[in-house]
């Protein structure tokens, strides 16, 4: 009797202890990992059409370093998986500058040494000391887009009209079916540019309200809220108009060279993307290799002759394209997407717009 | 006239409704063969994307990662099931009903809350978070499986085996375990297949550096897509359909029934 007694406790004993292993192991086992192997790799968050493969593997050939890149969409999706993991995961972002503000204040990105990038002194000047990070702490410029419309001019055989934000606000004007911009502040800073001439202004709940009639009247004829899938929209011909950045139409239009980008005549939005690096990250010599490979010469020119971003250095501006990359006056008159509204409020009104 | 419109009416709303369902999916399969990259237009049939695909070495990669997850979260979660299942039978069948709760919860709310319980730990994800989120999905298909299978036993096996003088381990080895080997059988396949097509937990639990192939394919398709992820979609259906066909006759024959 005692001997089976003692032999349930002791097997009783032993499945606990497997099971509270297993748990163990399930919670403790990325630090055994880390503890095992000391790996030269980097987590990389970026945008989908702003890296080539083939010279993300010619870095890992000639470095040795694991490049893991995922990919987001829009800002916002990058700023709410970098604040429910608290700045960890990855070891390079890259932020737009509206949300780099954001980003700053929340303490999610840690500082950048300057002297370790090559390529600091050939920086355009006017892309550094930007309102969200006056003295270039946390970023480095890269590419830079100007948003406009992008028109298929096949569907408007007989004239173009005047481009101007009239196309896609004024019920009058607007096409049966656009594409619209896909994150909240955009649209909203758009709507109040259209509506004030300027997206910079104190906002009031008049304002606001008006806004919000805006866009729910702009509705109806919105085919998609999409910056990403916009070729679906105008190579498919469901859409003859679209809002989107340059670089995107650019790309639509080296296989149909009907679609062609305007930026409206009452001026537009420019968004700078920068590299930030996320406070967590512990990698940060192979983060400076990295971003010292990508802002070479040749890669930067093969980026953009890809892509047709507009390139950071001041060297490249002469083969900008001009449709695509403003000159520098005109880049002065750009606004940015900066304002006072909290995160929240234009949080509500977009889920508020997407439910109507 | 003798042309009946009941026998006439029934056949073509069943073949739309099947053509309804199945259409996409044979585009799907159709554009894999397509020589150029943009679905709009039609250049000539070709395999090159099925050697791309075998040729790169992220898809390859990632369907290891899958096969892992898989398999891991298949044996914990069925493991699991079968204990509770033995062991809290009597005693614990009211709370079985709580199993199905995975399944009625909204995928993404449960993914969203495991990586709110994993930033809460300071866990780091990767494979090991991944592997616990599945785990978790197996079991709200798991434990119904053998559960429903259980209660077609004789009600009071375990308790005759115990009399005619087996041990325990003997009890559940011998005579228990051999009977819910049906269901067991099952239950794997089924956790398997959701958890190779697993996407939502996957995107919010697997962490930067571990990719499953539905992560592949996703992060394919954001860096400007190509048929390579037509080609992989099929050769998925196919694994899949496969798979849940085996179920389907296993189902047919009588060995096992599924809830």
């Amino acid at each position: 009797m005692q001997n089976s007694r003692l032999y349930t406790i002791m097997m009783r004993s032993v499945m606990v202890f497997f099971w509270v292993c297993v748990l163990v192991m399930f919670l403790g086992f990325s630090h055994i990992v880390h503890f095992f192997r000391s790996e030269r790799s980097i987590n990389i968050f970026s945008w989908p059409t702003l890296l080539d493969v083939s010279y993300l593997e010619r870095f890992e050939r000639e470095t040795g370093i694991t490049l893991h890149v995922s990919y987001y969409e829009t800002n916002e999706e990058l700023f709410s998986k970098l604040r429910a993991t608290k700045g960890s995961g990855y070891d390079l972002v890259i932020p737009s500058d509206y949300v780099v503000e954001l980003m700053i204040k929340e303490g999610l990105l840690q500082k950048i040494d300057q002297t370790k990038i090559h390529a600091w002194p050939e920086l355009d000047p006017k892309l550094l000391s930007l309102y969200c990070d006056p003295h270039n702490d946390y970023t480095i410029p890269y590419f830079w887009a100007v948003y406009g419309l992008g028109i298929d001019t096949a569907y408007f055989k007989d004239a173009l009209p005047e481009v101007s934000w009239d196309l896609i606000f004024d019920s009058k004007k607007i096409p049966s079916s656009i594409g619209m911009l896909d994150a909240a502040r955009e649209a909203v800073l758009l709507a109040a540019f259209y509506l004030y001439g300027s997206s910079d202004i104190a906002m009031t709940p008049e304002h606001i309200a008006k806004i919000k009639k805006l866009l729910i009247e702009q509705k109806r004829f919105v085919g998609a809220y999409t910056e990403s899938n916009i070729e679906h929209l105008l190579l498919g011909k469901l859409c003859p108009l679209v809002v989107a950045m340059g670089p995107d139409i650019l790309r639509i239009q080296r296989v149909n060279p009907a679609i062609k980008f305007v930026i409206p005549k009452e001026g537009s939005f420019v968004v700078i993307d920068s590299f930030a690096i996320p406070a967590k990250s512990t990698k940060v010599d192979l983060v400076y290799e990295f971003i010292n490979f990508l802002l070479k010469s040749d890669v930067l020119e093969h980026h953009r002759a890809k892509f047709g971003m507009c390139c950071p250095t001041k060297k490249m501006q002469s083969i900008h394209d001009q449709t695509i990359c403003p000159s520098d006056e005109e880049f002065a008159k750009m606004k940015f997407f900066k304002t006072t509204l909290p995160e929240a409020l234009l949080n509500e009104i977009w889920i508020q717009l997407m439910a109507y | 006239m003798n042309i009946n419109m009941k026998s006439f009416c029934l056949p073509l709303f069943v073949t739309l409704f099947f053509l309804f369902l199945y259409v996409p999916i044979i585009v799907l399969i159709l554009y894999s063969f397509n020589a150029s990259t943009m679905p709009y237009e039609w250049k000539g049939f070709t395999t090159m994307w099925y050697k791309q695909l075998f040729a790169s070495k992220e898809a390859w990669q990632a369907l290891s990662n899958s096969l892992i997850v898989s398999t891991v979260s298949v044996f914990l979660s069925v493991t699991m099931a079968v204990l509770v299942v033995y062991n809290g039978f009597e005693r614990l069948n009211r709370f079985f009903v709580f199993f199905y709760g995975t399944l009625v919860i909204p995928e993404i709310v449960l993914a969203v809350g495991l990586l709110g319980f994993f930033s809460l730990f300071s866990v780091s994800l990767g494979l090991a978070t991944l592997i616990a989120g599945h785990t978790l999905l197996g079991l709200g298909y798991a434990v119904p499986i053998v559960h429903s299978r259980f209660c077609e036993l004789e009600r009071h096996l375990t308790e005759a085996s115990l009399d005619l003088g087996a041990t325990r381990s003997q009890t559940f080895f011998r005579v228990i375990f051999p009977l819910l080997m049906p269901s067991v059988f099952a239950a794997s396949l089924l956790v398997f297949v959701i958890s190779l097509d697993d996407f939502l937990i996957a995107f919010f639990c697997a962490g930067a550096e571990t990719q499953t192939l539905p992560l592949y394919i996703f992060s394919v398709v954001r860096s400007g897509g190509s048929p390579m992820v037509n080609a992989l979609s099929t050769i998925m259906i196919f694994v899949g359909a496969l798979i849940v066909s085996f179920i389907a006759l296993l189902q047919a024959r009588k060995v096992v029934t599924i809830v």
